[in-house]
């Protein structure tokens, strides 16, 4: 079952099962099949912060909303 | 050792003996082209579109190569007007290409290299960064990955110079096959469009191309995270994270102002005023002149007295401190992690948190933080950002004039400015979303290795940035200070401040003299400030002046930049919209204070 990556609970590990066609986003690592983990979530409709495998990134919430995700398990 | 300025996109495509120095953003390829050509901040625009390179001269063997620095992109899908120019430099017949690859990020950097490594031109690789991949415990192989990619690679650590000299070896030995086998290079470039172009490569498979790599060339020691790999972690927290950053930006502000107060004080005002001064005074009454030139020369308002109390001891001080404190903010990878935690204010504005980055640069001098908005992926985002910065940021050397001014008469009175000017930013914020079409993209950001910056490289930089501010600003500034000599010294200031007196007394409540600023402001921004500090201003009467000249920004260079990155009506709303909210608004608190004043 997928749900969105701004809602999921931070600290583990994440397979994306739909990313929105967003260029930049595929290019700096966030596409189907990608493997990431939830780091951190800021309040008040601040972003999440997600790592690669050797890589950190900040997605603001209004995208992280629209990225599907499902356990990485 | 030349450099150039870029006069068309076309010739330097065009240009023969290219190299192309590529890589992702943020791996450093800036210091090896400085360490390759010599040249340290020159940067040119791209004729008219959002991204800056440089181009030096790379001499090998005899020959005479152009170094290009590329902007950094995560990819070649041409999606960003930076991947275009990248691909565009890939499709122009180079003659090798130097590819940086983070060692820290290598999956990230792999995934561009097998893009680029398409384009089928000769290649050697920097395996950059290696001392922080080592401190993470990262074991990386060198040997197999050269195999893997099928490239030379040279590990080096660029900002302390090592293996910057194997790696200019390899190239020479890369040029040197590359010219026996000139027809591999031409290979499939040139073609954007051809169905037999590398682009069909779906980005997936790159990806999984570059994880094997890595899985097999890299092996994880696991070793205990370094103490700045946990403060760079403990940074992009929320808590303490926030906690973190608010005090990091008192400090830097402390030092710049404690500093340079200091620094005003103890050294450049006796400086100026026992010293300079006398020596001119004592020069210039020697030679017989009339009395109007001699009072342009060293009067009240005379060019060698107002020049080095406004340039030396009211402007550069602040400069040189910001400077220090700036280059090692952007340098440290603090910036970004400030873009992320602060990301929730900026989108409540409308904006979002990597425009802080321009922002910040913009307390600097406006000029660069409006070139800087070129990352912005949308052109509302550029302009909301632009307008931001020429209505509610002041650059250093208004910053440092305004607290000359205010902080000698209260600190209150610089936390009651500094709020204005915080009401101002939000509301032109939110009016400017309002009022443009379009749309701003939320934040995507990548939150680099938190890193001490290197001495050499962070001291050689600061010069370079006081150098340019001199050489870009003293010409402005000399010519505000003979503007002011000459209008106050042949009594022309006193026939523009009557006709000024209802504007200026009248609404804004400020002596006549003061329509000074208004002149000088057009000229500069902090040539606004500094005719109020000697009129012996009421504290309502320096807040109102403080406000009006931090919202006023006619400042020609400021008109320029703007012209050039949009256009002539854009340069000329913003410029006429700072006046007249300027104006506006320094009357409305002019009459509230003064009501208040009445009341209490």
């Amino acid at each position: 079952m997928s749900k969105d990556l701004y809602s999921v609970e931070k600290g583990k590990e994440y397979i994306v099962t739909e990313a929105p066609d967003i260029k930049l986003l595929s290019s700096i690592g966030i596409f189907k099949g990608a493997r990431i983990k939830k780091d951190y979530v800021y309040r008040f409709g601040g972003p999440v912060s997600i790592s690669l495998s050797t890589r950190k990134i900040a997605i603001g919430k209004d995208i992280a909303e629209k990225i599907q995700v499902k356990g990485a398990n | 050792m030349s450099c150039h300025e870029i006069l068309e996109d076309k010739g330097i495509l065009e240009a023969d003996n290219k190299i192309l120095l590529m890589g992702s953003p943020n791996v450093g390829k800036s210091v090896f082209f400085s360490a390759f050509t010599n040249i340290h901040v020159v940067s040119s625009n791209y004729a008219g579109t959002t991204v800056s390179f440089m181009k030096g001269t790379l001499r090998i063997k005899e020959t005479d190569y152009t170094l290009i620095d590329v902007p950094g992109t995560y990819s070649l899908s041409a999606t960003s007007e930076a991947e275009d120019v990248a691909i565009r430099f890939l499709s122009s017949h180079p003659k090798a290409i130097l590819f940086v690859l983070n060692a820290a990020d290598l999956e990230g950097s792999i995934k561009l290299a097998l893009e680029v490594l398409d384009y089928n031109i000769p290649m050697v690789a920097a395996l950059n960064l290696s001392d922080v991949a080592k401190r993470q415990g990262k074991e990386i192989n060198v040997k197999l990955l050269e195999q893997q990619l099928g490239i030379p690679i040279i590990p080096t650590v660029a900002v302390k110079n090592q293996g910057l000299k194997e790696l200019k070896q390899k190239l020479e030995e890369v040029l040197a096959e590359g010219s026996n086998n000139n027809s591999q290079a031409k290979g499939c470039t040139g073609c954007a469009g051809c169905s037999g172009c590398p682009k069909g490569t779906a980005i997936l498979s790159y990806w999984e191309r570059a994880r094997e790599i890595v899985s097999v060339c890299v092996k994880d020691t696991n070793a205990e995270p370094s103490r700045l790999d946990k403060f760079g972690d403990a940074l992009i927290r929320p808590w303490p994270g926030i906690l973190l950053s608010v005090i990091i930006l008192l400090i830097s502000l402390g030092v710049v102002v404690g500093a340079g107060k200091g620094l005003r004080a103890v050294l450049l005002l006796p400086l100026v005023n026992k010293g300079i001064v006398p020596l001119f005074e004592s020069l210039f009454s020697r030679i017989s002149m009339p009395e109007v030139l001699y009072n342009v020369l060293i009067g009240q308002y005379g060019i060698f007295r107002i020049s080095f109390e406004w340039i030396l001891a009211l402007v550069m001080p602040y400069v040189i401190l910001f400077q220090l404190v700036f280059s090692f903010l952007e340098d440290s990878g603090i910036l970004p992690r400030m873009a992320v935690l602060f990301d929730n204010i900026m989108r409540k504005l409308g904006v979002q948190g990597g425009s802080l980055i321009n922002i910040m640069l913009g307390f600097g001098c406006a000029v660069p933080a409006i070139i800087g908005t070129r990352t912005a992926t949308t052109r509302k985002e550029r302009l909301i950002v632009s307008t931001i910065v020429c209505f509610s940021v002041p650059c250093i050397s208004q910053t440092g004039a305004l607290i000359s001014l205010l902080a000698d008469y209260s600190y209150w009175l610089v936390l009651a400015v500094f709020l204005t000017g915080a009401l101002v930013f939000a509301t032109i914020a939110k009016i400017t979303g309002r009022m443009l079409k379009g749309k701003v993209d939320p934040l995507v950001i990548e939150i680099p290795n938190l890193l001490i910056p290197e001495r050499k490289a962070y001291f050689k930089k600061f010069f370079v940035r006081v150098k340019q501010f001199l050489v870009e600003a003293e010409g402005p500034m000399l010519l505000a200070v003979v503007f002011a000599a000459i209008l106050a010294e042949t009594g022309l200031l006193a026939g523009i401040s009557n006709l000024l007196k209802p504007l200026v007394s009248g609404w804004l409540g400020l002596p006549p003299e003061a329509s000074m600023s208004l002149i000088l402001g057009i000229i500069r921004r902090e040539m606004s400030v500094a005719p109020l500090l000697a009129l012996n201003l009421s504290g309502l009467q320096m807040y109102v002046g403080a406000v009006v000249s931090l919202v006023y920004v006619p400042c020609l260079s400021v008109f320029g930049i703007l012209a050039k990155e949009f256009n002539f009506r854009v340069a000329l709303s913003i410029v006429a919209g700072t006046v007249f909210t300027a104006l506006t608004l320094g009357g409305i608190l002019n009459h509230l204070g003064q009501l208040l004043l009445m009341i209490f």
